[in-house]
This record gives C-alpha cells, sequence and structure tokens, in this order.
C-alpha cells in the first residue's frame, strides 16, 4: 500500500483512532507522518495537528480547491489553515464550510453541535436574539406584502415592527 | 464526588471561548491582544488581572507547575495575561490559543463542581461579550479539534500501582471510545512521570457538556476502583513493602535532593500513605508534589541558586516528615 498523502513511498505508519466508537485509520510513509504532525516527538499521537494533516491530505487531491479563495475577514487562504491547522477567525469557518467539513467529520463523531448555547444561562441574550430574528422575518414579509401590493398587510406588518422595536414583544 | 483524593489529585474544567468580531489569537498583533485582555479583565473586575510579560520567569513556571496555565502560556508572550483569584481556583488564560480559556480548578474529583463555576464565569462573560457560536459548529476556536462545547475537562490521576503492573496501557482503546484520552502528566506526548496521567475529554463536537462529564467521571471512578486493587496486589509483595520502606528512608534522611528524584521518591511514598503502608499524612506528601518542583520552590523559599535548591528541597521534605 503507498501512503495517502505523497502516493509515492509505502505506508509504514499506521494510524488507527477510534472517535465516537468509530473506527478511523490512516496509512502514510515515514516521511509523510513526520511532516504532517500526526505524530508527537516521542512518536505519541499528537491531535493538536491532526486537523490540519488531514486536511493537508484532502486540499492536495483536490487540486480545484487549491485555487480556492482567501478568508474576506482575515486574509487566510486554505493552504495556510492546512500548513498550521488553525483557523484564522470566526469567519473562516463560513468561508471554508464545504472545504473542511469531511476533515471536521472525521476527528468528531458528528459535525452537529450538542450542547451549551450563548444563550443558555443568559435570558436577556435569548430574548435580544429571537426579537432580532423575528424582526428579520417581518421585515422580509412586508417586502414581500409591498411587492405584492397587499398594502393592508404591509400596514398590520409595520405595526408589528414597531410594537418590537418598542420592546413589547408579546403580540408578534 | 469526592474522596477519591487517594487517586485523583485534582480537577479541572476548561471552556475556550473566542470573541466574534476579532481574529483568532494567530493572527492577532499585540495591541490586538491587549484590547481582547482588557475587555475580558473589565468584564471580570474582582478577578486578579496580571499581564504574563510583567510577571518574574519563575512565577510563570510555578503558575504551570501548579496546573493553572499552560508550559505554552508560561513562555510569556506580550499580550497576554491571566485572570485569577488567590485561592487558585480560578484560572482564565487570555490570548493563549484562544481569545479566552476559562478554566474552574479543584482538588479531588470534582467535575460538576468545576463545571458549574467555569459555566457561571462563561454566562457572565457573555453578557458582556460577543462570541463567536455557530449554530452547528458550537463554539468556534482556534484549532477545529475543540469546536462545539469547547470544553476541556481533566482530572489528574495518581496511578503508581497501574503503572508500576504496567497495566495503563491497556485502556487506551477502550477510553477513546468515549471519546476520552489518557495521557502523561508532563504535557503532551509525554511518559507518565511520577506515575501521574491527565484523562480528559478529546472528543468536543456533537457531544455535549453533560455527556463529556459522565464519561469522564465513570472512568476516572473506574480508574481509581482499578488503582486501589492493583496498589492491594503490589503491596502484598515483600519486595514493594521494602521499596517503599527505602524511599521513605531515603525521603527522611537524604540532604540533597533533585527534582526528577523527589518527585519519583514522593509518588512511592504517596501511594504508601494511601494504603496505610507508611506512617505519613496523604496531604502531606500530595502537597510536598507540588511544592518540591523547582519553580515552585525557588519562589516559596527565595531560592536564586539552582544548588541550594537541591538542599532545600531534602530539608522540605525531611521536615514535613
Amino acid at each position: 500500500m503507498n501512503c495517502e498523502k505523497c502516493n509515492n513511498h509505502p505506508a509504514t505508519t499506521h494510524i488507527k483512532r477510534f472517535a465516537g466508537g468509530v473506527a478511523e485509520e490512516f496509512h502514510l510513509c515515514a516521511a509523510c507522518a513526520k511532516a504532517s504532525g500526526l505524530l508527537s516527538p516521542d512518536g505519541g499521537f499528537n491531535l493538536g495537528d491532526l486537523f490540519g494533516g488531514l486536511l493537508g491530505n484532502s486540499v492536495s487531491q483536490q487540486p480545484a480547491v487549491a485555487q480556492s479563495p482567501r478568508c474576506a475577514a482575515c486574509g487566510l487562504s486554505l493552504q495556510e489553515i492546512a500548513q498550521s491547522g488553525r483557523m484564522g477567525c470566526a469567519a473562516c469557518y463560513d468561508t471554508f464550510s464545504a472545504q473542511i467539513a469531511p476533515t471536521l467529520q472525521r476527528i468528531h463523531s458528528s459535525v452537529q453541535h450538542s450542547g451549551k448555547t450563548p444563550e443558555d444561562g443568559n435570558p436577556a441574550l435569548r430574548e435580544r436574539r429571537e426579537r432580532e430574528s423575528t424582526l428579520t422575518q417581518l421585515r422580509e414579509q412586508i417586502a414581500h406584502a409591498v411587492r405584492e401590493e397587499n398594502y393592508e398587510q404591509a400596514a398590520k406588518l409595520r405595526d408589528e415592527i414597531r410594537a418590537l422595536e418598542q420592546g413589547g414583544g408579546d403580540d408578534a | 464526588m469526592h474522596n477519591q483524593h487517594d487517586v485523583v489529585l485534582s480537577t479541572r474544567v476548561r471552556l475556550a471561548r473566542n470573541l466574534a468580531d476579532m481574529p483568532f489569537v494567530g493572527r492577532l498583533n499585540e495591541p490586538g491582544k491587549r484590547r481582547v485582555t482588557e475587555l475580558a479583565r473589565d468584564a471580570l473586575p474582582e478577578l486578579m488581572f496580571v499581564e504574563m510579560d510583567q510577571l518574574p520567569r519563575l512565577q510563570a513556571a510555578s503558575l504551570a507547575e501548579r496546573r493553572l496555565i499552560s508550559t505554552q502560556f508560561a513562555a510569556q508572550e506580550p499580550g497576554t495575561a491571566l485572570l485569577t483569584q488567590a485561592d487558585d481556583s480560578i484560572a482564565i488564560m487570555l490570548c493563549e490559543e484562544d481569545h479566552l480559556r476559562i478554566q474552574a480548578l479543584a482538588p479531588d474529583l470534582a467535575l460538576h463542581d468545576c463545571h458549574a463555576r467555569a459555566d457561571e464565569l462563561d454566562n457572565r462573560l457573555s453578557n458582556k461579550l460577543n462570541f463567536a457560536f455557530d449554530p452547528q459548529l458550537g463554539y468556534l476556536t482556534q484549532c477545529p479539534t475543540n469546536l462545539g462545547t469547547a470544553m476541556r475537562a481533566g482530572v489528574l490521576l495518581h496511578l503508581p500501582a497501574l503503572a508500576a503492573l504496567k497495566r495503563v496501557g491497556g485502556y487506551a482503546e477502550s477510553i477513546s471510545k468515549l471519546g476520552l484520552t489518557l495521557r502523561g502528566a508532563f504535557g503532551e506526548g509525554s511518559k507518565g512521570t511520577a506515575a501521574l496521567f491527565q484523562l480528559s475529554n478529546q472528543v468536543t463536537l456533537g457531544i455535549s457538556e453533560s455527556q463529556a462529564l459522565e464519561n469522564l467521571q465513570a472512568y476516572a471512578l473506574q480508574f481509581a476502583a482499578n488503582e486501589r486493587n492493583a496498589r492491594a496486589e503490589l503491596l502484598a509483595q515483600p519486595e514493594w513493602e521494602d521499596k517503599l520502606w527505602r524511599a521513605y528512608g531515603l525521603c527522611k534522611h537524604a540532604r540533597r535532593m533533585e527534582s526528577q528524584e523527589a518527585i519519583e521518591l514522593l509518588s512511592l511514598l504517596r501511594m504508601g500513605a494511601c494504603e496505610n503502608a507508611l506512617p505519613v499524612d496523604p496531604q502531606t506528601i500530595t502537597d510536598l508534589m507540588t511544592n518540591t518542583l523547582p519553580a515552585t520552590l525557588s519562589v516559596t523559599q527565595h531560592i536564586t541558586n539552582p544548588d541550594e535548591r537541591d538542599r532545600v528541597r531534602a530539608e522540605m521534605i525531611r521536615g514535613a516528615l
């Protein structure tokens, strides 16, 4: 078997990993295993660098992705992320969501968060977020009503938005 | 849950958080880092705020020895800072790998207590700061291995008997099936010096905080039970009884002792003390295991010369016994 990454040398480093009960296997040549940072200096498994190593692998296998854009917020490219194993900013996760999804799936047991959200234990924030999302919906509806020349409906929606904006969100 | 102190030395729960509208730490310059640390400081004004590059080097190293900060953080990069409390129960690293790493610490097995305290700090912070969060990916972190709950909970285990019987490695596979990891307590990938091991959760996305804590709790209790059995098995052997008393004799009479020798002997003494095989108090030994570490010893005893350090270390151990 040849190395999964360079495909030039025999795969001599075999890494087996269990995440959430799912077994994963990686087969690399000694040089790629070393370069990928998958192994810590004493030969142990370094998970901190696993992401970069795996992402680099998936990037090099897809030449089209190599020309992917940079993150508009921080300017980081996918190659730089693969090299460091670190994202540049929160927006990088949006920009490169398609490219990193398979690698995330391999590292974690799932790609759907289950657990705390910033709103938990923070009712004021929850209320504010909910109001913002209702307002966004109502504004979309009002634009739609105006396009349809349904002015009666638009007036009703406008009153709802005003009531919400003044903090009285109960009848929305 | 308490009273696992014969095996579980301490518990730490860490939550990573990042501000939504700032680049991650790797892309922040020094003024940017200072801005982050000031925002956190102002959100929790009752905590002590320490700029890491203003701290004497040995004090920073001592914080790492006491497991309040990472060894990486003890490098004192300009712009990094620590929010802490005099009783060492809270340590928030600012601009380590993430903007905030909120840590709650406690002796013994206290996962739920530590999580509750870290969670409360997180709630208070998120009232004032806008943390990067995605409904699908959870809390966004610089390194994608921490995505999701961004929670790393860990217990420090003392496993001298399981280590002596070479049984620690046998648990690795079943541990990883539960999304947990066991490593030597002195840094990633290190061998278990003094039979101290860090058991922590590895998977953070797709598993809730409470599930991860339950898995960890169950495994810590299992380790504690297995270690106790292994200790009984080991101490029934005459050569191990002899080994413990020899360690005791050395500690009681030595005039100079290097750090590595001390930690290994104290590890044996601690096992003997917890199993009532030696006439010493377990807590005394547990305290010595931290207080005789090089930087901590130097800071508390005001030592500047390493030669002096070995003499003072031996004296301190003799005095305590």
